[in-house]
This record gives structure tokens, sequence and C-alpha cells, in this order.
């Protein structure tokens, strides 16, 4: 079968889609403009989901946590060479009243050796006086 | 056009009056489907809505349409490739002007014409429904215009050749 290129061009005439597409067109741009969500496009996420905000998000907390963990190793810090100090003050005092034990420790003995050479030195001499008085 | 771009609901409602017929046509020639070529058609203007600050002129938008509605057209062609002949075969044609013409000839056209690959098929289209030349044509398609001249030749000779063959069987089937 032979056909002209006329009879193509009958065949593929334009059509009219009817008279209500140009309304239901019109009807659907309103509906999308009322539901933004329509708009669009499949696949993408919602504002407050997209990826870039989502990353945001995260650098905040992780920068927060990075903040706070900073500042309580920071205070540990200080907490820990406050004790040592404190420590440091009592040792100090402990070896102060331990040195001041040591040399009274130290003038009692003295004074017990005195005492006792001198009882010593005593009991020795006695028994020539009592020669001399006989 | 300038109307439509700064919102104007009536003047976009006359640029989709005015270019339907030729959105509605492209996809409808290309699937062989009306409520689907209506979907693409809509989707087509929904789309030229978001873009309108884009859109420089009327030749502008025309070209524009035309691009689009043959990519969307592509596009819903091959979701729907497995389902196309049957449907070709059983869905009434919408307005099909049926007084002085070889109406047969003209459906025998069409399904030939849903049978062939989808770039032969949209080359025709554009050619035999648009009155598009080979340049355009390729501007549209992004192909070579030595391309679309060879294709278009290509394309009729095979719609000749499948015609033929067409029309043989029917006369087995009918003897």
């Amino acid at each position: 079968m032979h056909f002209s290129e006329d009879e193509l061009r009958a065949a593929l005439k334009r059509q009219d889609p009817g008279p209500q597409f140009t309304q239901r067109v019109m009807a659907s741009l309103n509906q999308a403009a009322k539901e933004p969500s329509v708009q669009r496009p499949a696949g993408i996420r919602p504002p407050w989901l997209s990826l870039r905000r989502l990353r945001r998000a995260l650098a905040g907390v992780l920068g927060m946590v990075i903040l706070l963990a900073g500042g309580l190793g920071y205070w540990q810090h200080q907490e820990n060479e406050r004790k040592r100090q404190q420590e440091l003050v009592l040792a100090r005092e402990a070896e102060r009243q331990a040195i001041v034990a040591l040399r009274i420790a130290n003038d009692k003995l003295n004074r017990v050796f005195q005492r006792v050479k001198d009882s010593q030195q005593a009991g020795a001499k006695a028994p020539l006086i009592q020669k001399e008085r006989l | 056009m300038a109307l439509a771009v700064c919102g104007e609901e009536t003047a976009f409602a006359e640029i989709i009056r005015e270019h339907q017929s030729m959105v509605f046509s492209i996809a409808w020639h290309y699937l062989g489907d009306r409520s689907l070529s209506e979907d693409v058609a809509q989707e087509v203007f929904l789309e030229l809505y978001q873009r309108l600050a884009t859109i420089q002129s009327a030749a502008h938008s025309t070209f524009w349409l035309r691009r689009v509605a043959v990519h969307r057209s592509i596009d819903q062609g091959r979701k729907q490739q497995n389902r196309r002949e049957q449907e070709l075969e059983s869905i009434p044609e919408p307005c099909a002007e049926r007084s002085g013409s070889d109406v047969l000839l003209h459906q025998r056209l069409r399904q030939t014409l849903g049978a062939l690959p989808e770039k032969q098929r949209m080359v025709l289209v554009l050619r035999y429904q648009e009155e598009m030349g080979p340049g355009e044509i390729a501007e549209i398609m992004n192909m070579p215009v030595n391309t679309v001249k060879s294709t278009l030749h290509r394309t009729l000779e095979e719609m000749r050749r499948k015609l033929v063959r067409k029309i043989g069987e029917a006369r087995y089937a009918f003897f």
C-alpha cells in the first residue's frame, strides 16, 4: 500500500485535548500553589530535612559537644590542681609539726641523759665522802 | 507573555489554549494513549508556569513547549513501552476528523507509526504534525541534521513496507 506525505500529514493532524483541558491545568496550578509540597520535585526531602540543614545542625551539635567536653576537662584539671595544692599545704604543715615533735623529743632525751649522767657521777662520789667521814 | 510572567492567570490560560493542541498532539501521536497524553501535556504546562520567568518571547515559548513535550513524551513512552501496541489498537481517537479522508488509511498509518522505534516515531511526528524542517528537528532532539534526514527517509520506507505486510496479512485473514 502506498501513501503520500499529505496523507501522513492528515493522519498526524493536530488534535484538541478537549474543552476542559485549560480549566484542568489551571485547577491543578491553583492546587499546586495552595500546597507548596506538591511543587517540590519527587525524591527531594522536605526543607526541614534537607541535607544542608542536617549538616549544619550536626555541626552545631558536634561543636556544642566539643565545647562541653573541653569545659568539663578544664574544670576537672582545675579541681585536681586545687586538691594537690591543698594536700601540699597539709603535707608541709605535717612536716613542720613532725620536726617540732622531734626537737621536743630530742630535748627531753638530752635532759634524761643529763640526769642519768649526773646521778652516775653523784653515785661515784658518795663512797669517797663516806670514807672521808670515817 | 509579559502578563503571564507577572502572574496574570487569564494570560497564562490564553497561552495554554494557544498551544494545547500542539503539546497534546505531540504526546498523543507518540504515545497513542489519550489520558497519558493529557497527563503529559498538563505536566508540560505546569513546568512552563514554573519557568515563565526564563521565557523571553512567544517564539521561545513555542520552541520550549515543543522541546519539553517531545522529551516528556519519550520518557513516558519508555515507561509504557510494554503496553503501547495493545492500547493503540483498542482506544478510540479524540475528536478525529472523519469526513473527506481515508479513515482506514489514517488509522493504519497511526498504528504503524506506533510500532516504530522511539526516535523514528518522534522524528515523523515533528516532521508531519508540526511541519518542522530537519534542522529544527535536529535541534529539538539533539541529533545531527544528516541523521534526521536519513532517519526520515528510512522511516518512510519502513512504514511503506510494514503497511504492505499488514494489508497482506489482513487479506489472508479475510479470505
